[in-house]
């Protein structure tokens, strides 16, 4: 007989918009699902040689990534790009760096038998979680004992969407219960306003990571942005290698920056160490090429001479009030939570 | 979510089955929006369309003495064309019979719900268009590239239009009768170089950027002024 499903509820800020239409209809959120999802986000033998999980390249402590530039599978093979934080992935529809992914089940599946991540097969798996007991908890979240590769990537999903991080002091001083410091408060203004020479003070961190969540626009690729890392020689394929389409070259999604000062390094590749090298990039290291993102091309303190690096001119103090900011952004709740840690120990 | 104003005289057996579909193509002059293959002459140069928003909110429908007969609640539509989406259009049910003389509705997000936390539908605050508390929303988004005489090297265009004061609210005269379950699409033409053109021009050579400030003013004014027009209605 089919148990009854328990729904989980799931609590975010009003200002994180509405998510329970965003939540897959072929895979409703149960508490047994979250927990059982829960399980193999830390569960090592999802891994050829049983040494890693999930977790191992998203940890709960740094924000759900592993602190490396980019990360290694079990081989000791390097990939390309740096663990992401995972964090109200509610509000974000294409997954990965360049956006290969449709869905947070079909991205959780995919380290499992990528040869350079946990560099296992789905029956190895499969048949390893038979062995462990793992029947009986798929029976009692999908009404039938098999374990599929399907199943595995629903029950991680369910745990990935109850993520969300909505208790910073960013938080807390939007719902009127922290009074912001005057720094952070300067900063928050300059990181929201795009600058307008002679008129307007602005960090320009805003218009491409959008509002309370920090994060890119969910509208097809519109949150893909190239942030000029390097010039049309030197630049990564980034949404291009998805779609094949040049005017794609060097963008990349738009990170939430929630906990950003948890998660060094930072960039796709893992380039900056700090968030003051992240500030100068903006400020005074962009790269032109021809996919550069408009907003950063027009976002300056001064007036631009096309024939001229882009520059956007912040003060030092600037700097330091948006890192400020950025450091409002951590929650330590989320972080913290034991409902996220490892269930196996 | 409807409210009714209107006291008719016998209100037995009120018909509440006719809808009425707002359509907006978005034009560039005299010829349709294709966003970022198609370049179009300006300012002796050449510009591209990446991305064009905008909401048009509360809608209201007047009889001939300019009395209010309807007003839709919670009445924020975004209409969106970009390269992921072509959201043109929004339709409004289960309206009563009406004799409509005004149709009326305001482009931008009115000063109530500007800057509220909470807001439903097209305001979800996840959709690109709400900056931060203070500031609100973005009322018109419009991104795109500027090829100038001269320079090898494109300027972007970045005009996000927003702030209470230019919440601009229009009225289209129109002679339209709802009754026993019509449904009528009213066409509106959104031309974009409305926003740039008059009362006061502006030259991409000059100013291709505008949030906020003097610059964002005249552009509000001037997509009060000749950006909206009425096509026409079609009984569908």
């Amino acid at each position: 007989m089919k148990p009854e499903p328990v729904e989980l509820e799931l609590n975010a800020p009003v200002y994180f918009g509405e998510f329970n239409n965003r939540i897959p209809e072929d895979n409703p959120l149960t508490e047994k699902g979250f927990q059982l999802g829960r399980m193999l986000f830390y569960e090592k033998k999802l891994s050829g040689d049983n040494t890693m999980a999930c977790a191992s390249c998203h940890q709960q402590k740094k924000a759900f990534t592993d602190g490396l530039a980019v990360s290694k599978g079990i081989d000791g093979i390097a990939g390309k790009v740096s663990a992401m934080s995972l964090v109200n992935m509610l509000w974000a529809e294409k997954f990965t760096w360049n956006g290969r992914k449709r869905s947070i089940e079909e991205q959780s599946v995919d380290p499992v038998a990528n040869p350079i991540e946990m560099h296992t097969t789905f029956e190895a798996a499969i048949e390893k979680l038979e062995a462990d007991g793992y029947s009986e908890l798929f029976s009692e979240v999908f009404g039938t004992p098999e374990i599929t590769e399907g199943r595995i990537g629903k029950a991680l999903s369910q745990f990935q969407r109850s993520l969300i991080s909505g208790n910073s002091k960013y938080d807390q001083y939007l719902r009127n219960e922290y009074q912001a410091t005057s720094q952070e408060i300067r900063g928050m203004q300059l990181f929201f306003t795009h600058p307008i020479p002679g008129q307007l003070r602005g960090g320009n961190c805003g218009d491409c990571h959008l509002g309370p969540l920090t994060s890119g626009d969910i509208d097809g690729f519109q949150g893909f942005h190239n942030n000029g890392l390097d010039s049309d020689e030197e630049l990564d394929a980034g949404l291009m290698e998805f779609t094949g389409n040049p005017a794609d070259k060097g963008r990349f999604k738009t990170p939430s920056l929630r906990n950003i000062a948890l998660t060094a390094p930072y960039m796709h590749d893992g380039r900056f160490q700090t968030l003051e090298e992240v500030l100068d990039h903006y400020n005074e290291n962009i790269k032109k090429s021809e996919t550069l993102d408009i907003l950063i091309k027009e976002g300056s303190n001064e007036p631009i001479d096309p024939n001229e690096p882009v520059k956007l001119f912040l003060t030092d103090q600037e700097k330091e009030d948006i890192i400020a900011f950025l450091h409002m952004l951590t929650d330590e709740e989320f972080v913290n939570n034991p409902r996220f840690s490892n269930p196996h120990n | 979510m409807l409210i009714f104003l209107s006291s008719c005289g016998s209100d037995d057996a009120v018909q509440m089955n006719n809808s009425l579909v707002f359509n907006f193509e978005n034009m560039v002059g005299e010829v349709p929006l294709v966003i970022a293959s198609q370049e179009y002459e300006r300012d002796n140069g050449t510009f591209t369309v990446e991305e064009l928003k905008y909401y048009i909110s509360n809608v209201r429908f007047l009889d001939d003495d300019g009395n209010l007969l309807f007003s839709e609640e919670e009445s924020y539509h975004l209409i969106t064309q970009n390269n992921a989406s072509n959201k043109l259009n929004f339709k409004i049910t289960d309206l009563p019979d009406l004799q409509i003389s005004t149709v009326e509705f305001s482009i931008g997000v009115d000063a109530e719900a500007n800057t509220k936390l909470d807001n439903p539908g097209d305001l979800d605050p996840s959709n690109n268009m709400a900056w931060n508390w203070d500031t609100g929303y973005k009322f018109v988004l419009l991104e795109g590239k500027f090829f100038a005489a001269g320079e090898t090297d494109y300027r972007g265009l970045v005009f996000h239009i927003g702030e209470d004061s230019n919440y601009k609210t229009l009225q289209f005269p129109v002679n339209l009768n709802l009754s026993e379950g019509t449904e009528y699409e009213i066409q509106m033409k959104a031309n974009i170089l409305g926003m740039f053109n008059s009362p006061n021009t502006i030259s991409f050579n000059e100013v291709n950027v505008a949030m906020g400030g003097e610059n964002a003013r005249k552009i509000a004014d001037n997509y009060e002024n000749e950006m909206f027009s009425f096509i026409q209605i079609v009984n569908k």
